[in-house]
């Protein structure tokens, strides 16, 4: 757990778990993935782990900049799920979190991630993820953000090797708040599977743009986007733009993508069940969001 | 329990209830019959409350207190509700997740309720009418409007898209949790197999947005399915063909 700078790390068997900072003098090829960081933790799991493993970056302090750079490797074979929040403790700190994440599955291992952003309305959060995934690595990743900074950008990159599998939901609430994502899959090896989902709820103020990429080279790759808005204000935008590139004739690559609104008919029928409009609008998001 | 007097309502600017009178006793049932689109689901959204349906005259009451102007989600609080005919599909939201939102019964008190455990379970993991069958919207919509406790429910063509087999299980079942109760009901039907079933209390006939009859639902029926609803434009604004049985206790104002 890091709370603005200070970070606290309980050991786990057959985790190693470490300051980023102390782990490359440990482990100088560390620079290879990371070259300059100056905070962040250094995961790396060797065996399964039954529990999930838990991760934690808060911003407690008005003003704080936090720049957290992660590795976050599982050895071959190893399964695991990791739970990470990211969160301002109050709404108006206006902090930054600007955070890179490594992630290296090698060949066979399996990780669920669920990670949870809850930030305050005057935050500035910018993330990048990189993911490599050996032969038949499977990532699962989970990412939500429930209560949107004032700026938030999220750019994910994804290298996939032979049998390879990655599939990412990003699903973001947005209220008085731009909203950037970048998603780029690279499924390089054969019958590798990449599936992007992204779910973009835009309230008042808000404006939202999703740039998906799929890049489909190996022999038998699949790769799907499915791209969702919800555009509940006038007051809103939602730019949807994916993308799909083959290099291969027997890729396949598919996309759904669509934008719309929730209807009044839909509406109406929940408030004769009692329901004010607010209580019929959260329930469809927090289902739109969460499905 | 409800009362209506001399309402009439528009819709984008167009008349279509006129007058509309009708008084409806705590524990009842009513019937309401009528052609297609001779304004008998206008009037049930007018009770409870569709914005879109203006009230130009007329007062609406409800256990004494004037709803006219009332929100829809209050005149639920106040035990008001409704089956919808064809109600909407929503995506996203489970029907579980619904009742557990809006009900105020136990959730294993209202599967015990509808004695289809198996089916109940496997429809509350699905989403709110989408790709549900004729009999699974209905029994989705009976669990929501038994999870409401309803004082007073409307039954909007319950019997539309139900074989019998069907549209008997379902009246069962109301008639297990509504029957000699204090809950009072408005059946809105053209048809007759659901009048059979539920025995209403009294009919009322609505012919181009007027209550132009109301009587015994066995004479009144009877004559609509020997000479069709025309029979009852004639008797509009005239002594109706069908006065000749007394109305149960229970009757409207309006009596044939």
């Amino acid at each position: 757990m890091q709370r603005d700078h200070q970070v606290n790390i309980l050991p786990i068997e057959n985790v190693e778990i470490l300051k980023i900072t102390d782990a490359i003098k440990k482990y100088p090829w560390i620079k290879e993935h990371i070259p300059k960081p100056v905070e962040g933790y250094f995961m790396w799991i060797k065996k399964t782990i039954k529990i999930p493993l838990s991760g934690c970056f808060i911003i407690a302090s008005p003003g704080t900049k936090q720049k957290p750079a992660n590795l976050l490797i599982l050895e071959e074979n190893v399964k695991a799920t990791l739970r990470t929040i990211c969160a301002a403790e109050l709404p108006d700190l206006a902090g930054s979190h600007t955070g890179f994440t490594k992630i290296v599955l090698k060949k066979k291992s399996q990780l669920n991630i669920e990670h949870v952003h809850r930030w305050g309305k005057r935050d500035t959060v910018i993330t990048s993820l990189n993911v490599l995934l050996h032969p038949h690595a499977r990532l699962k990743y989970d990412y939500r953000s429930l209560e949107a900074p004032k700026k938030l950008s999220i750019i994910t990159k994804a290298e996939l090797l032979d049998n390879a599998s990655f599939s990412l939901t990003t699903a973001v609430d947005a209220e008085n708040s731009n909203i950037t994502t970048k998603e780029v899959f690279s499924l390089t090896g054969a019958k590798s599977r990449g599936e992007i989902k992204l779910r973009f709820v835009g309230r008042d103020s808000s404006y939202v743009k999703a740039l998906s990429k799929i890049l489909g080279l190996g022999n038998e790759a699949v790769g799907h986007l499915d791209c969702q808005g919800l555009l509940l204000s006038d007051s809103s935008y939602i730019d949807l733009i994916p993308e799909l590139v083959s290099r291969n004739k027997t890729v396949m690559l598919t996309h759904e993508a669509s934008i719309g609104r929730i209807s009044e008919e839909v509406l109406l029928y929940l408030r004769s069940r009692g329901l004010t409009e607010e209580e019929a609008i959260n329930l469809i998001v927090t289902g739109f969001l969460t499905k | 329990m409800l009362k209506i007097e001399n309402v009439t309502v528009k819709y984008l600017d167009k008349e279509i209830l006129k007058n509309v009178d009708l008084k409806i006793e705590k524990g009842t049932i009513h019937a309401l019959l009528g052609p297609n689109a001779t304004g008998k689901s206008t009037l049930a959204k007018v009770i409870m409350g569709f914005p879109q349906y203006k009230v130009t005259s007329g007062t609406i009451y409800f256990e004494g207190k004037d709803i006219t102007n009332l929100p829809m989600e209050e005149r639920v609080k106040l035990g008001i509700t409704m089956v919808f005919q064809d109600p909407p599909a929503i995506k996203n939201v489970k029907l579980r997740e619904l009742l557990e939102k809006i009900s105020k019964v136990p959730m294993d008190e209202l599967i015990g309720k509808t004695k289809l455990n198996n089916m109940v379970e496997e429809l509350l993991e699905r989403e709110v009418n989408v790709n549900f069958s004729g009999g699974e919207k209905k029994l989705s919509e009976l669990l929501q409007v038994l999870s409401l406790k309803p004082k007073f429910l409307i039954l909007d063509e319950l019997d539309s898209g139900l074989d019998l087999v069907n549209l008997r299980k379902i009246t069962f079942l109301i008639k297990d949790e509504f029957l000699n109760s204090e809950t009072s009901l408005l059946i809105i039907t053209h048809r007759g197999e659901i009048l059979h079933f539920l025995e209403p209390h009294v009919a009322h006939v609505m012919v181009d947005g007027e209550i132009v009859c109301s009587g015994d639902w066995r004479y009144v029926w009877k004559v609509i399915a020997t000479e069709g609803y025309e029979k009852c434009r004639e008797c509009r604004g005239r002594t109706p063909l069908f006065a000749k049985r007394s109305p149960s206790k229970h009757s409207s104002d309006r009596k044939c």
